[in-house]
């Protein structure tokens, strides 16, 4: 089973620790990996735009003074189940790849 | 404002109207340009002078044409009511084949609701069937106006049939538009607005 690292369970993941918007999730992506992984700043509101009309995430506008508005976005529960299931095929991947490189239990007695 | 950025996001939000409503571009360019904002100040922060800050910032961002595809590639299919082509102009030919073939029950007349029909279809359908008008047209020409008058006689008749056929589809446009647009009004002010 192939395990597709994308954008959208990046986003969700981060969405899951609490609201936030597009600069601060592009930020948060990048510090939580450990600066290893970035997203595209300008494949991150496609995705949110995506997730919103899949109902996996809804939006808030925040007016601001001086400066053009701001939009939060925050987790459905469809999308914390959709998270969860993104993870678990995850790990799944993650195993497999583990006994491939011999770093873990392997699956096949020979 | 940073002007390279406010340019931007105008080249952003033309580039997004070509493919979506303009309000919803309008809504996207503005949440961008926050975005682009936040940025330009952070590099600020780091040292960069105004001039480097904002072009770091529009560089980290795309180019507003690679960032309308990505838009293009998420789009989402909405649900329609209205008529494909293909059933429309399936409609059009079948209302008057029931005209032709049922003559005697309508003593030679076109019978009045399938005229409504012809009328109401184009707000309904998606493109206006321009084959499902010609074909339908001849049709009427053929089986009903040419056996009792001459072909000279009877173009009045089929020009206005083709003229409130045309208003008919415009009256349609008119309507899904406005609908389109009251959707999307309706849909914008769901959003709460919350002063910070």
């Amino acid at each position: 089973m192939a395990f597709r690292s994308d954008l959208d369970s990046m986003i969700l993941a981060v969405l899951r620790q609490g609201p936030a918007h597009g600069y601060e999730i592009s930020i948060r992506i990048r510090m939580v990996s450990g600066e290893v992984l970035s997203a595209g700043e300008g494949q991150i509101y496609p995705a949110l735009h995506k997730l919103e009309a899949d109902g996996c995430v809804q939006s808030e506008w925040q007016i601001q003074e001086g400066r053009p508005s701001r939009r939060t976005y925050s987790i459905t529960d469809k999308g914390v189940k959709s998270l969860q299931d993104e993870v678990s095929k995850w790990k799944s991947f993650r195993s497999a790849v583990d006994s491939v490189f011999g770093l873990g239990e392997s699956k096949c007695q020979s | 404002m940073p002007e390279l950025i406010s340019q931007y996001v105008k080249d952003l939000k033309s580039e997004l109207s070509s493919q979506m409503n303009p309000y919803e571009a309008q809504l996207i360019s503005e949440e961008v340009h926050s975005h682009l904002l936040d940025r330009y100040e952070a590099y600020q922060s780091l040292g960069s002078d105004p001039e480097t800050a904002e072009l770091e910032a529009i560089q980290s961002f795309g180019l507003p044409a690679e960032v309308a595809s990505e838009y293009k590639k998420v789009e989402v299919k909405k649900e329609t009511w209205t008529l494909a082509p293909i059933p429309a102009n399936a409609i059009y030919f079948a209302s008057f084949a029931f005209v032709a073939f049922f003559e005697r029950l309508f003593l030679g007349a076109l019978n009045l609701p399938v005229v409504a029909l012809w009328f109401i279809l184009p707000a309904f359908s998606k493109k206006h069937p321009w084959i499902g008008l010609l074909t339908g047209s001849l049709f009427v020409e053929i089986y009903l106006v040419l056996p009792r008058t001459g072909l000279y006689d009877s173009l009045p008749g089929m020009l206005a049939f083709w003229a409130l056929s045309v208003a008919s589809w415009a009256i349609g446009w008119v309507i899904r538009y406005s609908f389109a647009r009251f959707k999307n009004r309706a849909n914008s002010r769901s959003n709460r607005f919350k002063k910070q």
